[in-house]
């Protein structure tokens, strides 16, 4: 899923590029050779015209999406002239779009190595390295990037992310703030931020970022969703339903916002309107583990206990590794009186890392009511 | 001044609206049905009789004669009280509140302390306020001056009335069940006491089948014995029997207190009028003849409740002596004796202290098997009414924290005493008279649910603006508040390794942190059975030890916040034969070196005695590690290990020929790779590599 989302965006970046080399030429050549002329830009000078045509021959295969002819040209003008730093990036472009990632890189480089000034190529090896997980060597292209050219906020912010997948919230901040700084009304920025600061528990400034997000993207559903779960955190309620509730208006089958109002009802002690939102998410989603579990909770709070257990165990077949579903599942055992199947439950729960489930199992003599 | 006006228009209306016509039993009221009115008449006065304050009231015996004459005349204000009395000093006392009301209704100037009476049956209803309102009104007509030990009286079941309106609005999250027809019958049940581990039960009963199948007739009710139940090889209790000779005698027997493992019982009887506790000891699994305690013990005065701490080194009991420095009227306070080890009896006895024993009674006492925990009963401190049951535990520095009320609806406005808790915490037993009962008391298990387990919920969210992939939100899971008991119990039964027959055998506990042997137990002779109560806190050594037998060493580390643990171990003694080998639990060594560790000294020296007691024996000491880390590295450490405990034998003058040694590493293991990838829980993977690491002495000649 993540690499399918940076394909798609390299692919934008790809083509945004092309057009800004396009349009920047159109501006300084009037030949009949136009298209070649206007392709080949300030290289043009040096080298060799055999080279700059296989190289236009490129673009415009690229263009036409013949990804394979645009390499072979690229190829050739790399052939006919090694030092065409041009051709290089194109081919690396032109890789990505064949989903040839190393090849690209080794392109890619091969540009830097010429001239490290390249912001625009450090930028796209941390892409490259962003779709292979390599968050830390990400950081590092990105790094060169911004020092190159500290005044694009886009490298701000694709570090920020890659710090904040690492765990590094204080530095994501850093980066997100850097971007915001250099833009504004950027919403993405804002978000982020919010998140970076809600796990690093600062939850009302986590509160004005989302809500800015939201200022500046009206229609950004996440950000509402978001805002919806700090005032949640913050035990506010009221303003999480209220937040929620516009992710749901932007977006009725937003199955996440749904999910995170009815927990938002429950812990407001609003059960039955709980119930109504985790029910109408196993609507929308019928294989939603959580929802199940949700929905498990409150008839717990109800003291329906054999819904609580069908519930659970539904969201146990969705994912075997909901260690909090086996929990919640002990707990309507034991209130069944079912205690054995309880222990059994709480076993399972703890083995998937819910503590307080161990805790349970010891405190019930779980040890000496089931077979080991 | 305010709440007198209310107390009296709430009087005022009580009267008018519920103002009925008494009829008296006079002959003038049934000149129609003579002969009737003069047999329920009779009824009447025979009941009276039975009421006179001497020798003392006999209510159970009042109670169906009352009943007859009540059946042809309920308009009666005196026989209506009179059942009011009867039902409040027996087993359903829930009904006596009707019948005083009824007296108040139909002559409210009848008994001039009707308040009183209706308040205490307001009071065992749990219907605080109007208890509170009633004796209010009982209060208002005692003389402030004459009548001042009434008054206090009466102010304390107004006290007790507000502390049960608190308690009940904060249940304790119980189970209470009856224990079933295999236990209870339409008789009294009462008084359990259990082992540790509740395995085994005793408990008083007034039944048919009581010793010499004799009745007390000024009670009209059997005579107390003792019987038993157990669940050794059911899940369920078995049919409970009487214990019979020697605890059960044709008079009063009532069972006290049992050790924790079982092979002990303090039992109570009446034997000079001033009520005292003897103690029996089973001896292939035979009860001997009860046996009285020492005078520091059993005073002149009354003594009937008693337990013993888990190492056996302490007794509390209940005792209505005199206080030295106060010339207070008898009251029964909790006080503890010591074992003296040098003079083998039981001394200087010391009464609990003023946070505990207050000026009213307190009784039924039950130490847990942690050690520290006492559980009693108590007409002071908050009680609801009545005996009420608490719970203290003693601090490190030896203080007892302020008794907590274990809280309704075990406790109740009635008497609530016979508590006893299971050593897991978890589970407890007590008396009661309930509806859907067996008839009169039974007895119920209560079992602890502690704080409310509330549900955890999910929720997920994307974080990331450029992410479609749901982060979930990191669990936050509620606080929990651990109820179960902090200690270990270790049962079994000792055999012999070949013909798995049970054995008598001598259960020694070392704290390995002192070198100190803290109790000594013993299995019993014809089951073999034992048991053995490790509180938390401590490392413990265990070695168990027969003649003629290799000893067997097991270690449990019960940490101070331990959670309760119960472990069942078949333990197979072996002869002293060439081939047999033991595992040597208690020598420890430093992480990945081979020095022994202090701690090791109790059972290497029993190691030496063995060898000096049998001086043909040659042994070969081996050492062993788990699977962790490399082979050859842990061969090196356990051979290095296994012959600094050789070095340590013959510096204690073993001679070195009879001594081989050799480091097996992870070679034989007790329990395989496999075996333990396919254990549940990580405590278990790690317990089953902690067998693995051990040092282990093999006989080669004898």
């Amino acid at each position: 899923m993540i690499l399918n989302t940076y394909y798609m965006k390299v692919n934008t970046l790809i083509i945004s590029l092309l057009v800004t080399f396009t349009t920047f030429l159109y501006a300084q050549e009037d030949s009949v050779k136009m298209v070649v002329a206007k392709n080949v830009e300030i290289d043009s000078s040096g080298i060799d015209p055999e080279a700059q045509k296989a190289y236009n021959e490129g673009i415009t295969a690229f263009e036409n999406k013949n990804y394979t002819s645009a390499i072979a040209a690229f190829s050739k003008a790399i052939e006919i002239a090694p030092e065409f730093t041009k051709a290089y990036s194109n081919r690396g472009y032109t890789n990505i779009a064949l989903e040839k990632y190393s090849e690209a890189e080794a392109d890619f480089l091969e540009v830097i190595s010429q001239d490290a000034s390249l912001d625009k190529i450090h930028f796209e090896l941390g892409a490259l390295a962003e779709m292979t997980d390599s968050l830390h060597k990400a950081i590092r292209h990105y790094s060169n990037a911004i020092a190159s050219n500290a005044k694009e906020e886009a490298y701000h912010y694709q570090r920020g992310i890659q710090y904040f997948k690492l765990g590094e919230y204080e530095k994501a901040k850093d980066d997100f703030t850097g971007a915001i700084l250099l833009k504004k009304d950027f919403a993405d920025a804002y978000n982020d931020r919010g998140s970076a600061n809600k796990l690093l528990d600062n939850i009302q400034d986590a509160i004005q970022d989302y809500r800015s997000a939201t200022i500046h993207d009206p229609q950004m559903v996440l950000a509402f969703n978001n805002l919806g779960s700090a005032y949640r955190l913050k035990g506010d309620y009221i303003k999480a339903i209220q937040a929620y509730s516009k992710a749901i208006v932007l977006d009725e089958d937003n199955y996440l916002a749904l999910n995170n109002r009815g927990y938002a009802k429950f812990e407001n002690e609003d059960f039955d309107g709980a119930l109504q939102d985790f029910l109408k998410v196993i609507q929308i989603k019928k294989d939603y583990a959580s929802a199940y579990n949700n929905i498990a909770g409150v008839y717990l709070k109800k003291e329906n206990y054999d819904k609580a257990i069908e519930y659970s165990t539904k969201a146990i077949e969705y994912d075997k590794n909901l260690g909090i579903a086996y929990y919640n599942r002990g707990v309507a055992y034991e209130m069944n009186r079912e205690v054995e199947k309880a222990c059994e439950d709480w076993s399972e729960a703890s083995n998937l890392g819910v503590e307080i489930a161990d805790k349970y199992f010891q405190s019930t003599s779980c040890g000496n009511l089931i077979s080991k | 001044m305010k709440t007198i006006i209310i107390s009296s228009i709430f009087i005022f209306t009580c009267s008018f609206l519920f103002a009925q016509k008494e009829i008296t039993f006079d002959k003038k009221n049934f000149k129609d049905n003579k002969k009737e009115f003069k047999e329920a008449l009779d009824y009447l006065e025979e009941g009276d009789e039975l009421l006179l304050p001497n020798p003392f009231p006999r209510y159970s015996q009042a109670l169906p004669l009352y009943e007859k004459a009540y059946a042809f005349n309920s308009k009666s204000a005196h026989l209506n009280f009179q059942l009011g009395l009867c039902y409040l000093n027996t087993v359903n006392k829930f009904k006596a509140l009707d019948f005083f009301k009824s007296s108040f209704e139909l002559n409210p100037n009848k008994n001039p302390d009707i308040h009183f009476y209706i308040g205490r049956g307001y009071h065992l209803q749990s219907d605080w306020d109007n208890a509170i309102k009633h004796y209010e009104a009982h209060k208002k007509r005692l003389d402030t001056k004459n009548d001042l030990a009434l008054i206090m009286d009466v102010n304390k079941f107004i006290y007790e009335c507000k502390s049960g309106k608190e308690l009940v609005e904060n249940p304790v999250r119980v189970w209470i069940d009856n224990m079933g027809k295999q236990i209870n019958t339409e008789y009294p049940e009462y008084g359990m006491i259990m082992t540790a581990d509740a395995s085994e039960i005793f408990f008083t009963s007034r039944r048919p089948s009581t010793t010499g199948g004799d009745k007390d007739v000024m009670i009209d009710q059997y005579f107390e014995d003792v019987y038993t139940s157990n669940r050794f090889t059911t899940k369920g209790w078995s049919p409970s029997t009487n214990v019979g000779d020697p605890i059960n005698t044709k008079g009063h027997d009532a069972a006290v207190a049992l050790s924790p493992d079982g092979s002990k019982m303090i039992v109570y009887i009446d034997d000079k009028g001033d009520g005292n506790l003897y103690e029996s000891k089973r001896e292939e699994n035979e009860w001997t003849k009860p046996k009285s305690f020492n005078d520091e013990i059993c005073s002149p005065y009354h003594e009937a409740s008693a337990w013993y701490s888990s190492d056996a080194k302490r007794l509390f009991f209940v005792s209505d002596r005199p206080l030295e420095n106060r010339g207070d009227p008898k009251d029964r306070d909790i006080y503890v004796a010591f074992w003296n080890e040098d003079k083998e009896e039981w001394l200087d006895v010391k009464r609990l202290p003023e946070n505990i024993n207050t000026k009213y009674d307190e009784d039924g006492i039950f130490l847990h098997p942690d050690g520290k925990t006492l559980y009693f009963s108590s007409k002071g401190h908050n009680s609801m009414g009545g005996y009420d049951i608490f719970k203290t535990v003693q601090k490190e520095d030896g203080s007892w924290s302020d008794p907590e009320n274990i809280g309704y609806p075990v406790n109740t406005p009635d008497d609530d005493v016979f508590f006893v808790v299971a050593a897991n915490g978890r589970d407890a037993y007590m008396t009661s008279y309930r509806e859907g009962g067996f008839g009169d008391k039974d007895l119920y298990k209560v079992t602890f649910l502690g704080p409310v387990k509330e549900p955890i919920l999910n929720s997920e969210d994307i974080l990331l603006a450029n992410s479609s992939v749901p982060v979930r939100a990191n669990v936050i899971e509620p606080k929990v508040e651990v109820t179960g008991s902090q200690l270990a119990i270790l049962k079994g039964i000792v055999r012999d390794d070949k013909t798995k027959e049970p054995l008598k055998a001598e259960i020694e506990l070392v704290d390995n942190e002192t070198n100190e042997v803290i109790a000594e137990f013993s299995s019993d002779a014809k089951t073999g059975r034992y048991l053995v109560s490790l509180p938390g806190g401590k490392n413990y050594g265990i070695a168990v030890k027969a003649e003629g037998y290799l000893f067997h060493s097991e270690n449990f580390d019960v940490t101070q916040d331990a959670d309760y643990k119960e472990v069942e171990k078949i333990i197979d003694l072996k002869r002293v034969d060439v081939g047999q080998s033991i595992v040597l639990r208690n020598i420890f060594f430093d992480l990945n070196k081979y020095t022994l560790r202090s701690e090791s000294e109790i059972e290497l020296n029993r190691l030496t005695k063995l060898l000096i007691e049998n001086p043909n024996l040659k042994i070969e000491i081996s050492g062993h590690t788990d699977s962790r880390g490399s082979a050859e590295y842990n061969k090196e450490l356990s051979k290095n290990r296994a012959k600094t405990v050789v070095e340590y034998l013959i510096e204690k003058g073993i001679d070195k020929d009879r001594l081989e040694y050799a480091g097996y590493g992870e070679e034989q293991p007790i329990n395989t790779d496999e075996e333990i990838s396919k254990m549940k829980l990580r405590s278990e993977k790690e317990a089953a590599h902690q067998d693995n690491r051990r040092t282990e002495f093999k006989i080669l000649s004898n």
